[in-house]
């Protein structure tokens, strides 16, 4: 077992890779009552077409998702009431590119951690539970319809791009999830829910030695045999958007628009540099130390209804911001001239930015739910969350500075907007 | 658990502080409660947005948020909220572990600020500055308004309309449309003057300090008369089940359900009727999630909460327009076993176990920490006597405590497609 300090943040992380491919990251955080686990593996919405055998299969769109939601039902009967009777939480998630198994628990660690291990690696589908599923699906995908946030973002991603799945919804849609048999479920569960394509993380006030041992013993009784990477294929995304503008009415009361500037995506630490650039780069236009912000501010073109992000994965990756505004149209205009011309950026903005990032990293760490999944999601990326300090530290005024031209290409931007309805 | 709780007063204020070396930041939340009223409240939801966009000595939102950049992003927040029947104006400050980026005082600077924003605000000869006020009003406005864009809330307020509309726990958390036009850069310092005046103060504190050392950085905070707590046990006695639907061209309806609980909320009571409301929907487990959601499938989601302040519980389900009276009964139903006992030990065991498990997880977050340290206050229990009572709950207890609710309203938000 390796053992890693990284001293600039006070954490010792230990890790092992097992023989049969699995990667286990154990962290101990002293003093915490809980105990956070998750086994994430990296498959998500948008691993839709991938070779299974010799040929490239397309399975349904969500049925990541909907496998993530099959996964709780053992033969034995609902693993979420297995983790209830240890008096543990269990839950998932599904993302664009990986699905995520946890539990937290304050007692029974250990019995927690087979638990978890050996439901995600039991699958068990029957088409009379499949079909049973959809209806629950459904009702998930009418919610995500009516969440006028939701139509926003898919309504931008959808425009940013025309080919790659991301521009999918993660849940798929209610004719999509239909077509999903039992057999289909097997077919994505061989493919990616081997060890080696997987992370378990474990954090909390631990026994790593102990940890490890118990997740070698479970392993070593199962029968996994050594396996390549899967290939997926996501198409050949061009380099411009698919389309400039979407637009749908809702029943709301505030419009809502978002921007977005589509970016290349580079791959291990050059695209963790770039996410961590982009950020700060954003940060620098639009928090409310930015010179234009006053400006802004008093003109009804940045509230606290405004919001930016940076979406990065190592298939995609894109810059998007935007708000609750009676006038889409005066914020897109606003927004559009503002970044045609790069701003004189200072030296001492860039300092005071970077001691902003160390700190909200530092204070993330408060957070083991924050340590288990970035660091999942770096692990499944090739890049390692405990390199975030001097990464940043790092990022120069000529770095912002390039990656302000990289991005704010007109030709690699798309609106969407969300309004009201005309006659409601 | 071997965490300490230290609470003492000072000069009238109340000091909560955990002393605790286990995070990587330090939190301070000082609090201004005063009784919940229709008339203030807009006027009092409305003063954090403004009093945390600048201060007297950093007059605009760059001169304010440019030292707390450079403090490792210290952040530096004010809030409102109802609590019970109580309204809350709050002022929090959190900062990383000056050893951790080698900047020691950094804790003073940031204190020091903490102190500006909350004292000395950026008033002018008429008031607040007019540009804040100006822009704050309106934004205020999209955000009460904005209820009615997120389905959940908005079929929540409509509920609590519903069930009690002249009642102090109805009044809407943001406010009023009518109350804020009334508001001028003038009435807004009246409401602060009367916030730093009159309103009690607390102050709760996680972070590697003891207790001399706060007592020092807090010296700024103003000497008190003793002030008690504002908390009136409210029982309205249910005289039929109201009944309200609307419609809305939504996909999903939504049915709220309100009950009444005649459970005091200082007493142990109120915990043990946590242990019910774990059964009754609090948990995967429970009866509404496995009948309503799994069973049935009649809905993505099916809950229940217990507002132990407000004596009153709530259940919501996102359900299909075709299936909410079926949803409805179905929910009866799960109550009525409960009253009747009709549940099983491992049931019970489990949801004991959930309710242990979320209260020592609350060790684990300052914000959490402090969250129980504010609510429990009333009942006079420590983490561990809670924990205590939890393992102790019978059966009986229950059944008995089942039976103290009363389905009051039924509100369906009905889709339309």
């Amino acid at each position: 077992m390796k053992q890693l300090a990284y001293h600039d943040v006070g954490e010792t992380l230990y890790f092992e890779k097992l023989d049969n491919g699995l990667s286990v990251y154990l962290l101990q955080k002293r003093g915490y009552e809980k105990t956070y686990a998750t086994f994430s593996t990296r498959y998500g919405s948008i691993d839709n077409r991938f070779k299974s055998g010799d040929d490239f299969v397309q399975v349904p769109d969500g049925i990541a998702h909907f496998l993530e939601h099959k996964m709780f039902e053992s033969e034995h009967g609902d693993v979420f009431q297995e983790f209830g009777k240890l008096g543990a939480s269990a839950n998932a998630f599904t993302s664009f590119s990986r699905t995520a198994y946890l539990f937290s628990a304050t007692s029974n660690i250990e019995k927690n951690i087979s638990t978890l291990i050996d439901f995600v690696q039991d699958p068990y589908f029957t088409p009379e539970s499949v079909e049973k599923e959809k209806g629950i699906i459904n009702q998930e995908i009418k919610m995500y319809q009516d969440n006028p946030g939701w139509r926003l973002f898919f309504g931008l991603i959808e425009s940013l791009y025309a080919v790659n799945p991301v521009r999918i919804d993660i849940a798929g849609t209610t004719e999509s999830i239909d077509k999903i048999t039992a057999d289909d479920l097997y077919t994505c569960y061989d493919a990616f829910y081997h060890p080696s394509n997987m992370v378990l993380f474990v954090v909390g006030n631990i026994d790593p030695e102990q940890v490890l041992e118990l997740v070698k013993n479970n392993q070593s009784q199962k029968n996994y045999s050594a396996r390549n990477p899967v290939e997926r294929d996501y198409g050949q995304e061009p380099r411009a958007v698919s389309r400039k503008r979407f637009e749908l009415e809702l029943d709301i009361k505030t419009p809502k628009v978002l921007i977005g500037y589509k970016d290349e995506s580079l791959r291990g630490e050059a695209q963790l540099k770039r996410e961590l650039t982009s950020e700060l780069l954003l940060h620098l236009l639009f928090d409310q130390t930015a010179d234009t912000y006053l400006e802004l501010y008093e003109e009804g073109l940045i509230d606290d209804t405004f919001s930016f992000d940076y979406s990065s994965e190592e298939e995609f990756a894109f810059a998007s911001f935007g708000m609750e505004t009676a006038e889409p149209d005066r914020f897109i205009t606003a927004y559009e001239k503002l970044l045609s011309k790069r701003p004189n950026f200072k030296e001492a903005e860039v300092v005071r930015k970077r001691n902003m990032m160390q700190g909200k990293f530092l204070r993330a760490l408060n957070s083991p739910e924050y340590i288990a999944n970035q660091f999942s999601r770096h692990a499944l990326a090739g890049t390692n969350l405990f390199d975030l300090p001097h990464l940043i530290a790092s990022i120069t005024k000529a770095d912002v500075e390039q990656r302000f031209d990289e991005l704010f290409v007109a030709e690699q931007r798309a609106v969407s907007i969300v309004k009201p309805r005309l006659n409601g | 658990m071997s965490q300490s709780f230290k609470q003492w007063k000072r000069d009238g204020v109340t000091m909560h502080l955990v002393p605790t070396d286990k995070f990587k930041t330090t939190t301070v939340l000082v609090t201004f409660s005063a009784p919940l009223k229709r008339e203030t409240i807009t006027s009092r939801a409305l003063l954090p947005y403004i009093m945390e966009k600048s201060t007297a000595a950093y007059p605009s939102m760059k001169a304010l948020r440019e030292p707390l950049e450079t403090l490792y992003d210290a952040g530096l927040y004010a809030d409102a909220s109802k609590f019970g029947e109580e309204h809350v104006v709050s002022f929090q400050l959190d900062f990383v572990r000056p050893e951790l980026v080698h900047h020691e005082t950094l804790m003073e600077e940031a204190l020091e600020l903490l102190e500006q924003m909350i004292f000395y605000p950026d008033l002018t000869e008429g008031g607040f500055r007019e540009q804040f006020v100006k822009q704050e009003k309106r934004l205020h406005e999209q955000r009460i308004a904005s209820v009615y864009d997120d389905k959940m809330r908005y079929a929540q307020q409509r509920l609590l309309e519903l069930m009690a509309q002249d009642e102090a726990v109805s009044i809407p958390s943001l406010g009023t449309i009518e109350y804020l036009k009334e508001i001028t850069e003038a009435s807004l310092e009246d409401t602060y003057q009367a916030m730093v005046g009159e309103d009690r103060i607390d102050v709760f504190v996680v972070g590697n300090l003891t207790e001399d050392q706060l007592e020092d950085v807090m010296s700024f905070l103003p000497k008190q008369d003793e002030k008690s707590a504002h908390f009136i046990p409210v029982r309205k006695s249910v005289a039929g089940t109201k009944r309200l639907v609307e419609s809305q061209p939504i996909k999903q309806s939504k049915l709220h359900l309100g009950y009444r609980v005649d459970v005091d909320p200082s007493s142990a009571d109120s915990i043990l009727m946590q242990a019910v409301n774990g059964l009754f929907g609090g948990f995967p487990h429970s009866k509404l999630f496995m009948n309503v959601r799994e069973k049935e499938s009649l809905a993505y989601y099916a809950a229940s909460r217990y507002a132990a302040l407000n004596g009153q519980l709530y259940v919501y389900a996102g359900v299909e327009a075709s299936k909410a009276e079926r949803a409805e009964q179905i929910i009866g139903e799960q109550l009525l076993a409960l009253q009747r006992g009709e549940f099983t030990e491992e049931e019970l065991d489990q949801t004991k176990a959930m309710l242990i498990n979320a209260r020592k997880q609350i060790l684990d977050q300052p914000g959490q920490l402090i969250g129980w340290l504010n609510g429990s206050k009333m009942r006079g229990l420590t983490l561990d006597e809670e924990i205590d009572v939890i393992e102790r709950v019978t059966r009986e207890d229950i059944v008995r405590l089942a039976g103290k609710i009363e389905l009051d309203a039924v509100y369906l938000l009905r889709g339309e497609e």
